[in-house]
């Protein structure tokens, strides 16, 4: 036993919940968050607890939600609303420890390691925990309890949400006997393709996993396998850092787009967007990237197609000159031609602008220069105050992203 | 030891550009706070502080004295040449330049040196 309290709070259907909080008329009611139905957002981003008793589920059409539930009240995002309730929630955990770590909007690592005195047993400190952030927000939660990270978010995910109290303990002795009988799908970073992988091997539950030696699936799969494999025993090195959580090793966009895009020009169009706003976000914090990374995935996401490849830059850059060349080569290497529905762009090897010694030519200058300029007009005036002609041509996306966050109102 | 593997959580978390930069600015704010929260001075350490500050007035010593103000945190050394407690100002001669002033309600600390 290592001694560590580690929890995962994760908050139930979070924007959902939000929304129930902030109009409490919605108490008592099938609520379903959803995107635009004319656009491709229409789907569900989250349902509260009544309209899952219709067996709305998370990604669903929301055409098909209002046909199992044509009494479901149908609200739009506001993503801000809910960014802001997490950072509440954040602070209402920062009165239990000085170290949580956010990991997602929803969901929240705390190590409450030797606070025992303080708040009794690991089960009592967490039902204080629900119950304060039931009082101060309206939102439930739950949370799994481990000796790491890895332990808490499966206990959390596996079992806390289907207990009464919504809690449950995970630990080094009964983690292997807990997990062995679940499908290797519910193993923390088992997605789709890795599931399918391990099930051409004849691996369907994480037991099976378990028993397999660490140095096969280390050739098979590289450091993923690796850590697979030590997920499988319930082995986490990470720690609850909130100052290395600040770093930031990216930066990145990505975007769902409204429908199949099939034409060179249209995807080319949007990448070229997309560099300008990842370009933008890294002017404005002054760093400059070495690396990018760029993947495309098309529409069925049942039958995955797209690639997913990064390159090193000829030379760090935060100007879209210095970085959309090679955003267009990876592409033009990789795309098969197969029609594109989710694209992203992400600059990483990042470091401070003025770190670094770079040969500053007259060109590269004026085009750092265009890029403050163009930043500056489009903060104050907003996204769409100036841009590419491009922009105003068939495919083009700035129009629709501008003012959202994560793809949806803001 | 691969940071994949030491740190997996870190490398696979899903935060929004936004709520980043929130959670920064709320980091920031917390440390400014930090930075600019004033310690608890008591009767006894106030006392202190005068009692210090005195002695060095009529000894002609040398004070190491530390401000808090919006600034944050400020450490001026000199001799104490004059101490109005009227208008709550201390006078430092540091021997260099003009006697620096220092507002007696913006001390934290008094140190010999």
């Amino acid at each position: 036993m290592s001694g560590k309290i580690i929890f995962l709070a994760d908050m139930e259907s979070f924007y959902a919940s939000v929304e129930t909080a902030l109009n409490p008329s919605l108490r008592g009611k099938p609520v379903v968050v959803c995107g635009d139905p004319a656009l491709r957002h229409g789907i569900i981003l989250a349902a509260s607890r009544e309209a899952k008793a219709f067996g709305i589920k998370t990604g669903q059409p929301a055409w098909e939600a209002k046909r199992m539930c044509p009494r479901a009240v149908f609200v739009h995002p506001r993503m801000q609303s809910y960014i802001d309730c997490s950072m509440r929630i954040t602070r209402i955990f920062e009165q239990f420890t000085d170290r949580v770590l956010p990991y997602s909007i929803d969901e929240q690592f705390l190590d409450l390691t030797g606070l025992g005195k303080i708040y009794g047993t690991p089960r009592e400190a967490a039902a204080v925990l629900i119950e304060r952030v039931w009082s101060e927000t309206g939102i439930r939660c739950r949370v799994g309890m481990g000796e790491n990270l890895l332990q808490a978010k499966m206990a959390c995910d596996c079992f806390a949400k289907k207990t009464r109290d919504a809690f449950f303990e995970l630990n080094s002795d009964n983690y292997v006997p807990c997990t062995r009988d679940l499908p290797i799908r519910s193993l923390f970073g088992v997605g789709h393709r890795m599931e399918r992988n391990f099930h051409r091997i004849g691996v369907r539950k994480i037991g099976h996993l378990a028993g397999l030696p660490r140095e096969m699936l280390h050739r098979r799969w590289g450091i993923n396998g690796e850590i697979l494999w030590l997920n499988a025993h319930g082995i986490d090195y990470s720690t609850v850092d909130p100052d290395a959580a600040r770093e930031q090793k990216g930066v990145g966009n990505m975007a769902t787009l409204p429908r199949d895009y099939r034409k060179r020009r249209e995807l080319e169009l949007v990448l070229l967007e997309m560099t300008e706003e990842v370009c933008s976000r890294a002017h404005r914090q002054g760093k400059i990237g070495s690396t990018i990374h760029l993947y495309c995935k098309g529409a069925d996401f049942d039958y995955p197609t797209g690639f997913s490849r990064q390159k090193k830059l000829p030379e760090p850059a935060a100007a879209v000159p210095g970085i959309y060349p090679t955003v267009l080569q990876l592409f033009r290497k990789h795309w098969d031609g197969k029609p594109v529905r989710a694209v992203g762009i992400s600059l990483t090897g990042l470091s401070a602008y003025r770190q670094l010694q770079i040969p500053c030519s007259s060109r590269y200058e004026r085009e750092e220069t265009l890029a403050e300029t163009i930043d500056l007009v489009r903060e104050r005036f907003g996204k769409t105050s100036l841009f590419r002609a491009a922009s105003l041509t068939p495919g083009a996306q700035l129009f629709q992203r501008a003012g959202k966050i994560g793809g949806h109102d803001a | 030891m691969s940071k994949k593997i030491s740190q997996q959580f870190l490398c696979s978390k899903m935060m929004l550009p936004e709520h980043c930069a929130g959670l920064k600015e709320y980091a920031a704010g917390k440390q400014w706070a930090e930075n600019h929260r004033r310690p608890d001075i008591d009767q006894q350490m106030h006392e202190e502080l005068q009692r210090t500050l005195e002695q060095a007035l009529v000894k002609q010593e040398s004070l190491k004295i530390t401000i808090l103000n919006d600034s944050g945190y400020r450490t001026y050394s000199g001799i104490p040449v004059h101490s109005n407690p009227a208008s709550g100002l201390i006078c430092l001669q540091n021997g260099r330049n003009r006697p620096k002033t220092v507002k007696a309600a913006e001390v934290v600390r008094i140190e010999r040196g």
